[in-house]
C-alpha cells in the first residue's frame, strides 16, 4: 500500500490517537519499517521472516492502545525516506486542519444525514485529491 | 442541577460511537487499495471471521492469529490480516468486512479508483445516501 493511503487509513481512524500521550509513534514507525525495508538484504535468511513480526508484536507491546495504527505504518511499501517522512509531516498538518474543522462539521445547520463522520470522510477524500502529488516528489 | 459538561462528554463519546459503527467499510476496501490477489481473499475473510471469534478485541492475539495462518499461507502477508482485525472493534464488524471485502475484489474496479481518494468520497456518498433513506 502506497503511504499516502496509509496516512488517510491513519487519520480516518483517528479517534485511536485522541487519548494518547504517544503519538510520537506516526513519526518513529515509517522511519524504522523504511530501514528494515533498506537493510532487508543484509537481514540473514534465518531471522528474516521474524523481523516484522517481532517489530509488530514490540510496537504493540509499547502502547497497546496504538496497536491498530503501529500495524498500518509498518506494512506500508516505503520506497523512498521521503515517504517515510511524508506521513508524520503529512498527519501534523491534516490533523489539526480537521480538529479546526470538526466544529462546522458538526453544526446543527447542516442536515442529520450530511452531518459528523460522512463529511469527514468525504473532507478527507479531497484532501487526498489535493496532497496527492506530494507523493510523486 | 444538569452538569454541562457531563452532558458535553456523553453527546462527544454518543457522537465518536455513531462514527466508528462504520468503519469496517474502511477496512473492507484495505485489500481492494493492496490489491491482494484473489486467491488470497477468501484466506484474509476466513482469518478475519475466526479472528472475529478468538482474537476479538486483543492486538497480540490477532498478531499470532495472522503470523499462524501466514505459515500455512505463506502467500498470505501476516500485517495485512493483524492490521485489519485490529482496526476492528467487534466479531460483527469482523463478518460483515470479510463479506464486503470478498464481495468487493469480485468486482472489476477501474485502477484509477483504487487509492484511498475514491475510497473515502464514495463510501461518503454511500453513508449518505444510506442515511438520507433510513
Amino acid at each position: 500500500m502506497r503511504p499516502i493511503d496509509t496516512l488517510f487509513i491513519i487519520l480516518v481512524f483517528s479517534s485511536f490517537l485522541k487519548n494518547s500521550n504517544k503519538k510520537y509513534f506516526i513519526s518513529i514507525l515509517p522511519v524504522l519499517a523504511f530501514l528494515v525495508i533498506l537493510f532487508n538484504s543484509h537481514i540473514p535468511a534465518s531471522i528474516d521472516s521474524f523481523v516484522l513480526p517481532v517489530i509488530a508484536i514490540l510496537a504493540c507491546i509499547i502502547c497497546l492502545e496504538l496497536a491498530p495504527i503501529s500495524l498500518l505504518l509498518l506494512f506500508s511499501d516505503y520506497n523512498h525516506l521521503w515517504e517515510a517522512l511524508m506521513i508524520p509531516v503529512l498527519w501534523f498538518i491534516i490533523n489539526p486542519l480537521m480538529e479546526n474543522m470538526k466544529t462546522r462539521i458538526n453544526a446543527e445547520s447542516i442536515p442529520h444525514y450530511i452531518r459528523g463522520f460522512p463529511i469527514r470522510i468525504i473532507s478527507l477524500g479531497i484532501l487526498y485529491y489535493i496532497l496527492y502529488p506530494l507523493s510523486y516528489l | 442541577m444538569i452538569d454541562i459538561k457531563k452532558i458535553t462528554k456523553e453527546s462527544t463519546q454518543l457522537q465518536a460511537l455513531s462514527s466508528s459503527r462504520y468503519l469496517w467499510i474502511i477496512v473492507a476496501c484495505i485489500p481492494l487499495l493492496l490489491d491482494l490477489p484473489s486467491s488470497n481473499v477468501p484466506v484474509w475473510a476466513l482469518g478475519l471471521v475466526i479472528g472475529g471469534w478468538v482474537a476479538n478485541k486483543h492486538p497480540l492475539r490477532w498478531i499470532a492469529l495472522a503470523w499462524l495462518i501466514s505459515v500455512f499461507f505463506p502467500a498470505m502477508s501476516f500485517l495485512v490480516l493483524a492490521c485489519c482485525g485490529v482496526l476492528l472493534k467487534s466479531w460483527k464488524d469482523c463478518v460483515y468486512t470479510a463479506l464486503l471485502g470478498s464481495f468487493l475484489i469480485l468486482i472489476p474496479i477501474p485502477e484509477g479508483f483504487k487509492n484511498m481518494g475514491a475510497v473515502l468520497v464514495v463510501v461518503g456518498l454511500f453513508l449518505i445516501i444510506y442515511k438520507r433513506i433510513k
